[in-house]
Protein backbone atom coordinates (compact mmCIF):
# COMPACT_ATOMS: atom_id res chain seq x y z
CA UNK A 1 0.00 0.00 0.00
CA UNK A 2 2.84 2.25 0.81
CA UNK A 3 4.05 1.97 -2.72
CA UNK A 4 1.56 4.50 -4.04
CA UNK A 5 2.13 8.03 -2.74
CA UNK A 6 -0.73 9.52 -1.05
CA UNK A 7 -0.72 12.90 -3.19
CA UNK A 8 -0.73 10.84 -6.41
CA UNK A 9 -3.38 8.76 -5.20
CA UNK A 10 -5.41 11.99 -3.79
CA UNK A 11 -4.72 13.64 -7.26
CA UNK A 12 -5.85 10.82 -8.84
CA UNK A 13 -9.27 10.42 -6.87
CA UNK A 14 -10.02 14.07 -7.11
CA UNK A 15 -9.87 13.55 -11.15
CA UNK A 16 -11.92 10.53 -11.13
CA UNK A 17 -14.34 12.69 -8.59
CA UNK A 18 -14.30 15.61 -11.46
CA UNK A 19 -15.18 13.29 -14.17
CA UNK A 20 -17.96 11.38 -12.92
CA UNK A 21 -19.65 14.49 -11.50
CA UNK A 22 -19.16 15.95 -14.81
CA UNK A 23 -21.11 13.09 -16.91
CA UNK A 24 -23.80 13.50 -14.10
CA UNK A 25 -24.26 16.89 -15.17
CA UNK A 26 -24.22 15.64 -18.98
CA UNK A 27 -26.44 13.09 -18.34
CA UNK A 28 -29.18 15.10 -16.06
CA UNK A 29 -29.05 18.68 -17.92
CA UNK A 30 -32.35 19.72 -19.33
CA UNK A 31 -32.23 19.85 -22.53
CA UNK A 32 -32.68 23.28 -24.72
CA UNK A 33 -36.15 23.19 -26.29
CA UNK A 34 -36.08 25.08 -29.41
CA UNK A 35 -37.67 24.71 -33.16
CA UNK A 36 -35.04 25.20 -35.96
CA UNK A 37 -36.54 26.61 -39.31
CA UNK A 38 -34.75 27.81 -42.71
CA UNK A 39 -36.20 28.61 -46.27
CA UNK A 40 -34.07 27.15 -49.14
CA UNK A 41 -34.28 27.42 -52.52
CA UNK A 42 -36.13 25.25 -55.44
CA UNK A 43 -33.23 22.92 -54.79
CA UNK A 44 -33.26 22.77 -51.19
CA UNK A 45 -29.86 24.50 -50.84
CA UNK A 46 -29.49 27.95 -49.84
CA UNK A 47 -28.69 30.67 -52.08
CA UNK A 48 -30.40 31.71 -55.53
CA UNK A 49 -33.02 32.86 -54.63
CA UNK A 50 -35.77 33.86 -56.84
CA UNK A 51 -35.96 37.53 -57.13
CA UNK A 52 -38.60 38.03 -59.55
CA UNK A 53 -42.14 36.59 -60.10
CA UNK A 54 -44.89 36.95 -62.44
CA UNK A 55 -47.88 37.97 -60.72
CA UNK A 56 -50.45 34.83 -61.12
CA UNK A 57 -47.43 32.21 -61.13
CA UNK A 58 -46.13 29.69 -58.99
CA UNK A 59 -42.70 29.83 -57.39
CA UNK A 60 -40.46 26.79 -55.47
CA UNK A 61 -38.63 26.89 -52.55
CA UNK A 62 -38.20 24.82 -49.73
CA UNK A 63 -38.55 24.73 -45.77
CA UNK A 64 -36.34 22.92 -43.69
CA UNK A 65 -37.61 22.02 -40.54
CA UNK A 66 -35.64 20.68 -37.24
CA UNK A 67 -37.39 19.58 -34.14
CA UNK A 68 -35.89 19.96 -30.82
CA UNK A 69 -38.93 20.38 -28.45
CA UNK A 70 -38.62 17.14 -26.42
CA UNK A 71 -41.94 16.02 -28.24
CA UNK A 72 -43.37 15.07 -31.38
CA UNK A 73 -44.69 18.22 -33.13
CA UNK A 74 -47.89 18.37 -35.92
CA UNK A 75 -46.21 21.34 -37.85
CA UNK A 76 -48.41 23.70 -40.49
CA UNK A 77 -46.59 25.93 -42.22
CA UNK A 78 -48.84 28.67 -42.97
CA UNK A 79 -48.25 30.68 -46.09
CA UNK A 80 -49.08 34.08 -46.92
CA UNK A 81 -48.23 37.31 -48.72
CA UNK A 82 -47.37 40.69 -47.29
CA UNK A 83 -45.43 43.65 -47.41
CA UNK A 84 -42.99 45.28 -45.04
CA UNK A 85 -46.00 46.54 -42.77
CA UNK A 86 -48.00 43.30 -42.16
CA UNK A 87 -44.78 40.99 -41.59
CA UNK A 88 -45.31 38.98 -38.46
CA UNK A 89 -43.45 39.38 -35.17
CA UNK A 90 -42.03 36.68 -32.26
CA UNK A 91 -45.58 37.33 -30.96
CA UNK A 92 -48.36 37.62 -33.67
CA UNK A 93 -48.80 36.24 -37.09
CA UNK A 94 -49.34 38.24 -39.80
CA UNK A 95 -52.95 39.74 -40.52
CA UNK A 96 -52.91 38.87 -44.44
CA UNK A 97 -54.99 35.75 -45.17
CA UNK A 98 -53.70 32.63 -45.01
CA UNK A 99 -53.25 31.34 -49.17
CA UNK A 100 -51.82 27.63 -48.81
CA UNK A 101 -50.69 25.30 -45.78
CA UNK A 102 -48.33 22.73 -45.66
CA UNK A 103 -48.51 19.70 -42.88
CA UNK A 104 -45.90 17.23 -41.24
CA UNK A 105 -45.25 15.64 -38.42
CA UNK A 106 -41.75 14.95 -36.63
CA UNK A 107 -40.22 12.74 -33.94
CA UNK A 108 -38.45 14.58 -31.49
CA UNK A 109 -34.58 15.48 -32.74
CA UNK A 110 -35.66 15.08 -35.98
CA UNK A 111 -35.65 17.04 -39.47
CA UNK A 112 -37.82 17.25 -42.91
CA UNK A 113 -37.41 18.89 -45.76
CA UNK A 114 -40.98 20.12 -47.27
CA UNK A 115 -41.04 21.29 -50.78
CA UNK A 116 -43.11 24.07 -51.70
CA UNK A 117 -44.85 25.25 -54.62
CA UNK A 118 -46.54 28.06 -53.58
CA UNK A 119 -48.70 30.86 -56.23
CA UNK A 120 -47.94 34.17 -56.01
CA UNK A 121 -50.78 36.87 -57.00
CA UNK A 122 -50.91 40.34 -55.62
CA UNK A 123 -53.65 43.31 -56.58
CA UNK A 124 -52.71 45.41 -59.56
CA UNK A 125 -51.47 48.33 -57.09
CA UNK A 126 -48.70 46.32 -55.84
CA UNK A 127 -47.38 44.89 -59.46
CA UNK A 128 -44.13 46.12 -59.60
CA UNK A 129 -43.21 46.23 -55.72
CA UNK A 130 -41.58 44.10 -53.69
CA UNK A 131 -44.01 41.96 -51.50
CA UNK A 132 -42.98 39.36 -48.85
CA UNK A 133 -43.86 35.84 -49.61
CA UNK A 134 -44.03 35.02 -45.52
CA UNK A 135 -44.25 31.32 -43.92
CA UNK A 136 -45.10 30.97 -40.33
CA UNK A 137 -44.63 28.06 -38.06
CA UNK A 138 -47.70 26.93 -36.55
CA UNK A 139 -47.72 23.61 -33.89
CA UNK A 140 -51.07 22.07 -32.21
CA UNK A 141 -51.25 22.46 -29.05
CA UNK A 142 -52.10 19.20 -27.87
CA UNK A 143 -53.04 20.37 -24.62
CA UNK A 144 -55.89 22.75 -25.71
CA UNK A 145 -56.64 21.11 -28.65
CA UNK A 146 -55.86 23.78 -30.87
CA UNK A 147 -53.46 25.60 -33.44
CA UNK A 148 -50.69 28.13 -31.66
CA UNK A 149 -48.39 30.12 -33.61
CA UNK A 150 -44.79 29.25 -32.68
CA UNK A 151 -43.63 32.86 -33.11
CA UNK A 152 -41.33 31.54 -35.76
CA UNK A 153 -41.59 32.97 -39.69
CA UNK A 154 -39.41 33.67 -42.52
CA UNK A 155 -40.04 35.50 -45.32
CA UNK A 156 -37.96 36.16 -48.86
CA UNK A 157 -39.01 38.92 -50.42
CA UNK A 158 -39.75 39.05 -54.39
CA UNK A 159 -40.94 41.70 -57.20
CA UNK A 160 -43.68 41.13 -59.20
CA UNK A 161 -44.40 41.27 -62.72
CA UNK A 162 -47.06 41.55 -64.82
CA UNK A 163 -47.05 39.24 -67.69
CA UNK A 164 -45.04 41.12 -70.88
CA UNK A 165 -43.60 43.72 -68.43
CA UNK A 166 -40.19 44.09 -69.25
CA UNK B 1 -95.57 8.80 -61.74
CA UNK B 2 -95.10 8.69 -57.58
CA UNK B 3 -92.77 5.43 -57.83
CA UNK B 4 -90.95 7.10 -60.77
CA UNK B 5 -90.44 10.53 -58.75
CA UNK B 6 -89.30 8.10 -55.85
CA UNK B 7 -86.81 6.21 -58.10
CA UNK B 8 -85.15 9.87 -59.19
CA UNK B 9 -84.79 10.78 -55.68
CA UNK B 10 -82.98 7.63 -54.62
CA UNK B 11 -80.62 8.16 -57.41
CA UNK B 12 -79.98 12.10 -57.02
CA UNK B 13 -79.40 10.76 -53.52
CA UNK B 14 -76.80 7.81 -54.49
CA UNK B 15 -74.80 10.44 -57.00
CA UNK B 16 -75.24 13.08 -54.10
CA UNK B 17 -73.29 10.44 -51.78
CA UNK B 18 -70.91 9.12 -54.14
CA UNK B 19 -69.41 12.72 -55.08
CA UNK B 20 -69.42 13.41 -50.98
CA UNK B 21 -68.04 10.21 -49.92
CA UNK B 22 -64.22 10.61 -50.98
CA UNK B 23 -64.40 14.41 -49.08
CA UNK B 24 -65.61 12.44 -46.15
CA UNK B 25 -63.72 9.65 -46.14
CA UNK B 26 -60.43 11.89 -46.43
CA UNK B 27 -61.41 14.77 -43.71
CA UNK B 28 -61.87 10.88 -41.43
CA UNK B 29 -58.28 10.03 -42.18
CA UNK B 30 -57.09 13.53 -41.49
CA UNK B 31 -58.90 13.87 -38.27
CA UNK B 32 -57.73 9.70 -37.55
CA UNK B 33 -54.34 11.32 -38.10
CA UNK B 34 -54.57 13.76 -35.52
CA UNK B 35 -56.21 11.85 -32.92
CA UNK B 36 -53.40 8.97 -33.66
CA UNK B 37 -50.98 11.91 -33.06
CA UNK B 38 -52.12 13.44 -29.92
CA UNK B 39 -51.74 9.93 -28.55
CA UNK B 40 -48.37 9.69 -29.82
CA UNK B 41 -47.68 12.72 -27.39
CA UNK B 42 -49.28 11.74 -24.53
CA UNK B 43 -47.60 7.97 -24.39
CA UNK B 44 -44.08 10.01 -25.64
CA UNK B 45 -44.68 11.99 -22.09
CA UNK B 46 -44.97 8.94 -20.44
CA UNK B 47 -41.12 8.08 -21.98
CA UNK B 48 -42.17 5.56 -24.23
CA UNK B 49 -40.08 5.65 -27.64
CA UNK B 50 -42.98 6.73 -30.43
CA UNK B 51 -40.67 7.67 -32.93
CA UNK B 52 -41.39 5.05 -35.58
CA UNK B 53 -45.01 5.53 -35.19
CA UNK B 54 -44.66 9.26 -35.42
CA UNK B 55 -42.56 8.35 -38.79
CA UNK B 56 -45.57 6.32 -40.30
CA UNK B 57 -47.88 9.23 -39.78
CA UNK B 58 -45.91 11.62 -41.56
CA UNK B 59 -45.36 9.22 -44.31
CA UNK B 60 -49.49 8.89 -43.98
CA UNK B 61 -49.95 12.66 -44.29
CA UNK B 62 -47.47 13.15 -46.95
CA UNK B 63 -49.76 10.18 -48.47
CA UNK B 64 -52.92 11.96 -48.06
CA UNK B 65 -51.76 15.47 -49.18
CA UNK B 66 -50.60 13.57 -52.63
CA UNK B 67 -54.21 12.58 -52.45
CA UNK B 68 -53.52 9.12 -52.37
CA UNK B 69 -55.90 8.13 -49.48
CA UNK B 70 -55.39 4.43 -49.99
CA UNK B 71 -52.18 4.09 -49.18
CA UNK B 72 -52.65 7.14 -46.19
CA UNK B 73 -55.74 4.63 -44.79
CA UNK B 74 -53.49 2.04 -44.91
CA UNK B 75 -50.47 4.04 -43.03
CA UNK B 76 -53.23 4.99 -40.54
CA UNK B 77 -54.01 1.34 -40.00
CA UNK B 78 -50.38 0.01 -39.17
CA UNK B 79 -49.43 3.56 -36.92
CA UNK B 80 -52.80 2.32 -34.62
CA UNK B 81 -51.41 -0.98 -34.80
CA UNK B 82 -48.38 -0.40 -33.41
CA UNK B 83 -49.56 2.10 -31.15
CA UNK B 84 -52.10 -0.09 -29.78
CA UNK B 85 -49.16 -2.24 -29.03
CA UNK B 86 -47.21 0.86 -27.26
CA UNK B 87 -50.05 1.87 -25.00
CA UNK B 88 -50.42 -2.12 -24.15
CA UNK B 89 -46.54 -2.45 -23.05
CA UNK B 90 -46.14 1.03 -21.75
CA UNK B 91 -45.78 0.22 -18.06
CA UNK B 92 -43.30 -2.34 -18.64
CA UNK B 93 -40.90 -0.40 -21.30
CA UNK B 94 -41.33 2.78 -18.86
CA UNK B 95 -40.32 1.04 -15.97
CA UNK B 96 -37.59 -0.78 -18.14
CA UNK B 97 -36.20 2.57 -18.54
CA UNK B 98 -36.47 3.74 -15.12
CA UNK B 99 -34.25 0.98 -14.30
CA UNK B 100 -32.02 0.98 -17.15
CA UNK B 101 -31.45 4.80 -16.04
CA UNK B 102 -31.08 4.12 -12.40
CA UNK B 103 -28.26 1.48 -12.98
CA UNK B 104 -26.18 3.87 -15.00
CA UNK B 105 -26.81 6.81 -12.27
CA UNK B 106 -25.68 4.48 -9.42
CA UNK B 107 -22.83 2.89 -11.53
CA UNK B 108 -21.66 6.58 -12.27
CA UNK B 109 -21.99 7.63 -8.75
CA UNK B 110 -20.00 4.36 -7.68
CA UNK B 111 -16.89 4.83 -10.08
CA UNK B 112 -15.13 6.94 -7.13
CA UNK B 113 -16.06 5.02 -4.27
CA UNK B 114 -14.64 1.77 -6.08
CA UNK B 115 -11.75 3.48 -7.43
CA UNK B 116 -11.12 4.25 -3.66
CA UNK B 117 -11.07 1.54 -2.80
CA UNK B 118 -9.55 -1.22 -5.28
CA UNK B 119 -7.09 1.44 -7.23
CA UNK B 120 -4.27 0.79 -4.43
CA UNK B 121 -4.77 -3.19 -4.75
CA UNK B 122 -5.00 -2.56 -8.61
CA UNK B 123 -1.79 -0.45 -8.53
CA UNK B 124 0.20 -2.71 -6.23
CA UNK B 125 -0.92 -5.90 -8.91
CA UNK B 126 0.74 -3.84 -11.47
CA UNK B 127 3.93 -3.00 -9.85
CA UNK B 128 4.43 -6.55 -8.91
CA UNK B 129 3.68 -7.70 -12.56
CA UNK B 130 6.20 -5.02 -14.20
CA UNK B 131 9.07 -6.00 -11.48
CA UNK B 132 8.44 -9.93 -11.33
CA UNK B 133 11.71 -10.49 -13.29
CA UNK B 134 13.69 -8.28 -11.21
CA UNK B 135 16.89 -9.55 -9.23
CA UNK B 136 17.33 -8.72 -5.72
CA UNK B 137 21.39 -8.87 -5.28
CA UNK B 138 23.34 -8.79 -2.26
Amino acid sequence: MNLLDRDVFAVLLALVVVATFFSLALMLRPHEHFLLATLLNANCSIGTYPRAVVNGGNITLCLYLENHLGEPIYVQIRYKIGTNETLPTNSTPSPEPTLKTFETILEDRANVTLRMVVPVYVKPSLVGQRIALIFEVWIYDVDNDSWKYTGIWLHHYVKVYEVGTP
Amino acid sequence: MRSSTLSALILVLLAVHLVASPAVHSQSIRDEILRLFKRCVHLHREGVDVAPVVATLRKALEAFDQGQYRKASMLVQNASAELNRLEREAPRIVMEKRVRFSITIASLIAIPIVFYFLFPYVYLWIWLRVRRKWVVER
